[in-house]
């Protein structure tokens, strides 16, 4: 007979682990697009 | 909806809730309202669409920042009560809305509804969504609360990276130009209603994930007393009404006015300081293409500083840090005045650093805040320590743009139309540095007694 092992799914650190992927792709994705976007300006600076 | 799903008990983290999921929270309500700092990019299509002139087209973003300080400074202690899921919540409504009523204004032509919305509703929501991260930050990282306040705020600084590129393409792809005088307000009030639905559901990611830390949680390893045995740290807490009796608030206050204004000094002008400083370029498109460049690594530099500078704080302290933003600051300036343009690399270098630390200074300010105070209402009295910011930001570009108009009055060209106002920083770095050198820890009759303290940190914890 096997023991059933009530579990939590929620208290599982390692079940956010797509959750933690998509919370930090959801912002770095718009800030690496701004921080893209910022560091094609720059080599004019440098061309005068 | 419920206003259960909002409140605070509802967003207590369950055992294993890993903190590294409540920066991206932060974020994604950061990100957004440092949209505030591009609206110049809306200016020119509203001057030509509406005929109204620049000062006007400005009042929009003029009365935002000052909603930001005012609503910040009222509402702080509601949202430290609140906690953060209702206060995002809040500052996604009332910013997403200011961008609606102001789709309504333009398209109907009433600018006054523009003001309202974009200043007054969206202002609000400013204000609120900037500190709503803050204490929850603080308290999800009592061992790194430089590094993680400064991401939240370098997110702030990003917001305006983001969406100044994004709503220029937008317009643009709206057949919304600068140069066509009288041209319809269709596509403008198209662009304000997209941005408004898509803050609307980015910043949703904010208030649906936040989450706070259970009572009595704390980083696996981490003893409290090591913080604690700093100079300047207390484990006590203050409330935000005492906190504003005290003089280190007040020093604080005058910290931050006077670097943000120092930053000013450069920010507001950086484009043309470049041009008066190095103009033997090629040709004057040359010029304004190397001053979108200087203009572009400012930016850059202004948003990695709240990162670098901040997390740099939690190793040597927060008094030593201001004294760098200070006093490094005036011995920067005045490298400036010295050499002008004598040479690109030194003005580089130097401009990189003052811009990093004005940003610096924003980040690192709730850390001080949380070490003078405790966490007990530190969202609060962050708040209220942010109207230096509003005053900042409306006195700085004042002084600055009365000084080198005065100059250019008087005659001067290319950097002398700059030595007095960067003179004038230097002045105000050195007033700033003095303030924050007579920053002592707070007496003991403006903590919570003891009995309550304990409480109240029990409550704290559980609330937070």
């Amino acid at each position: 007979m096997t023991e059933v092992r009530e579990r939590i799914p929620v208290d599982e650190p390692g079940n956010r682990a797509p959750l933690m992927v998509l919370a930090w792709i959801w912002v770095l994705a718009p800030f690496g697009y701004g921080v893209y976007e910022l560091v094609v300006k720059i080599p004019a600076l440098f061309g005068s | 909806m419920a206003v259960g799903f909002l409140a605070r008990s509802r967003i207590v983290a369950p055992a294993g809730w890993s903190r590294w999921l409540v920066p991206p929270a932060a974020l994604s309500v950061h990100l957004a309202i440092g949209q505030a700092y591009s609206w110049s990019v809306f200016k020119p299509a509203l001057e030509k669409s509406l005929g109204i002139n620049g000062t006007l087209s400005a009042i929009p973003f003029e009365l935002g920042i000052v909603m930001l300080g005012v609503s910040a400074a009222l509402f702080g202690t509601r949202v430290e009560r609140n906690g953060p899921r209702w206060a995002m919540f809040v500052a996604t409504c009332c910013f997403s809305a200011g961008f609606l009523v102001s789709a309504l204004g333009v398209v109907t032509r009433q600018y006054w509804l523009v003001i309202l919305g974009y200043g007054v509703i969206g202002g609000i929501g400013l204000g609120i969504g900037y500190i709503s991260p803050v204490s929850t930050l603080i308290k999800w990282f009592p061992d790194r609360p430089g590094m993680a306040t400064g991401i939240a705020i370098m997110g702030f600084g990003g917001g305006a990276l983001i969406a100044s590129p994004w709503s220029a393409q937008m317009l643009n792809a709206f057949g919304v130009t600068a140069a066509a005088a009288g041209q319809g307000t269709t596509g403008i009030a198209k662009a304000f209603l997209i941005h408004g639905l898509v803050y609307a559901v980015f910043m949703s990611m904010g208030w649906l994930l936040v989450r706070v830390p259970a009572e009595g949680w704390k980083p696996a390893g981490w003893d409290p007393s090591t913080v604690a045995s700093r100079a300047l740290v207390t484990t006590a807490n203050v409330s935000a009404r005492n906190a504003i009796r005290t003089p280190q608030f007040w020093f604080l206050w005058v910290v931050l006015c006077l670097n943000v204004t120092a930053g000013i000094g450069i920010l507001e002008k950086a484009a043309p300081i470049y041009q008066d400083f190095f103009t033997a370029a090629a040709s004057k498109a040359a010029l304004a293409s190397a001053a979108a460049g200087f203009v572009a690594i400012l930016s850059l530099a202004n948003m990695a500083g709240r990162f670098v500078w901040s997390s740099t704080s939690d190793r040597i302290g927060r008094k030593n840090i201001y004294r760098c933003y200070l006093g490094f600051g005036a011995l920067l300036y005045l490298a400036i005045v010295l050499t002008t343009n004598a040479n690109k690399v030194v003005l580089l270098v130097c401009t990189l650093l003052i811009i990093s630390f004005y940003g610096a200074g924003f980040a690192t300010v709730p850390a001080y805040l949380r070490d003078l105070f405790g966490t007990f209402e530190v969202g609060a009295i962050h708040g209220r320590l942010l109207t230096a910011w509003s005053t900042a930001g409306v006195l700085g570009p004042l002084i600055v743009n009365a000084i080198a108009d005065a100059q250019i009055r008087a005659g001067h060209t290319g950097p002398a139309k700059y030595i007095l106002s960067f003179s004038v920083m230097i002045g105000l770095l050195v007033v700033g540095f003095v303030a924050n050198e007579l920053i002592r820890p707070v007496e003991s009759k403006f903590h919570e007694p003891a009995a309550l303290r304990q409480g109240a940190g029990l409550a704290d914890r559980g609330r937070s």
